[in-house]
């Protein structure tokens, strides 16, 4: 199967290069959207061997994601990891991500909630729990860890999985979708560095969010 | 006629005049023209003549004139807000489709040792 690594990146100058050349080295095709960076990323990309798009404008990694997707087919990949540029995903574990396609399922996520200890900072821990226990009862989502962007799925399912939500929440609409098209799934335990640089990028999960997918679900209900 | 009658009266027939220039200028189309100016003429035919007000209150079963006109504000704005969430958002998305197609066209593929040996 071909497979190809999408990392969406914004102001990662810092250190996607260095995520980069790892995922390259274990052997992975890299497919990077720069999503209107204003630092140094598109000049410390220019030198690596990689499929490289740029939105002129910054859109949200949502937006960045769906087009590296979308590359990503019109190149003729059989399949697509979504991985991220701060280096807090491990490249061992798009290969365990990747023998779940091959073992029959259609789509792979990544939990930090199934054993693994990924050494979440406490308040981040408080919040995706909330996250949690809001995607299991509200949105009705059955997955462990809900906001997790570590994920693979074959492109055959792309058009059933297909998100349009252009900032986080599509982490919680691409679950959705999972649940509503029946598509065969597995979760696995996977383990994320959060060292001092990935905590200073980190967005910090807003309050609006929430909000913003009540709404969404009431317009679904109505 | 007492002094706020006056005061809103002008205030109407500045906004009705900038409506005619805008149409005048073809900024605006002749419907939302007539639109903005039908709300605006209304609402001066209730400053002359409040007790219309009352009137219409009464004869759709609200008790008071001042709680149509809540009625109807609250109502105009909801629709207004929803239109405007509309609108934004197909802006948004014709926005990120744009940029996408931007972004596939420039795409740049670097070729690997993997491509070379092909």
């Amino acid at each position: 199967m071909k497979n190809c690594v999408i990392i969406p990146a914004y102001n990662e100058a810092g250190r996607i290069e260095q995520v980069v050349k790892t995922v390259l080295e274990a052997g992975f095709d890299v497919l990077v959207v720069n999503d209107g960076s204003k630092d140094d990323t598109h000049f410390v990309l220019s030198v690596l061997p990689i499929i490289y798009l740029e939105h002129p404008v910054n859109q949200g990694q949502g937006a960045a994601l769906r087009t590296g997707t979308l590359a990503a087919r019109e190149l003729g990949y059989e399949s697509v990891v979504h991985f991220d540029a701060d280096g807090q995903h491990q490249t061992a574990d798009i290969t365990r991500l990747l023998e779940v396609l091959h073992n029959d399922f259609d789509a792979a996520f990544g939990s930090r909630f199934m054993g693994l200890n990924s050494d979440l900072p406490g308040k981040k821990k408080v919040i995706l729990n909330l996250a949690r226990i809001f995607s299991r009862f509200v949105l009705q989502l059955r997955f462990t860890d809900p906001q997790s962007g570590l994920r693979a799925f074959k492109l055959s399912v792309y058009d059933q999985l297909e998100w349009q939500k252009n900032d986080f929440q599509h982490c919680s609409e691409i679950l959705g979708q999972v649940m509503k098209n029946k598509i065969k799934f597995k979760e696995i335990p996977v383990q994320i560095i959060y060292d001092e640089y990935a905590v200073s990028k980190v967005v910090k999960p807003k309050m609006s969010l929430g909000w913003k997918l009540i709404i969404n679900k009431i317009f679904d209900w109505l | 006629m007492s002094l706020f009658q006056i005061l809103v009266l002008i205030l109407i027939a500045v906004v009705i005049g900038k409506a005619i220039k805008r149409f005048w200028l073809k900024e605006l189309s002749l419907l939302l023209f007539l639109t903005w100016s039908g709300v605006w003429v209304a609402l001066a035919v209730v400053v002359m003549l409040p007790g219309i007000l009352s009137w219409v209150a009464n004869f759709m079963g609200i008790g008071r004139g001042v709680d149509l006109v809540i009625y109807l504000a609250l109502f105009a704005i909801f629709y207004i807000v929803f239109k405007i969430y509309l609108r934004i958002n197909k802006i948004e998305k014709n926005m990120t489709e744009l940029i996408r197609k931007i972004a596939m066209q420039n795409m740049r593929k670097t070729e690997t040792d993997k491509d070379k040996k092909i």
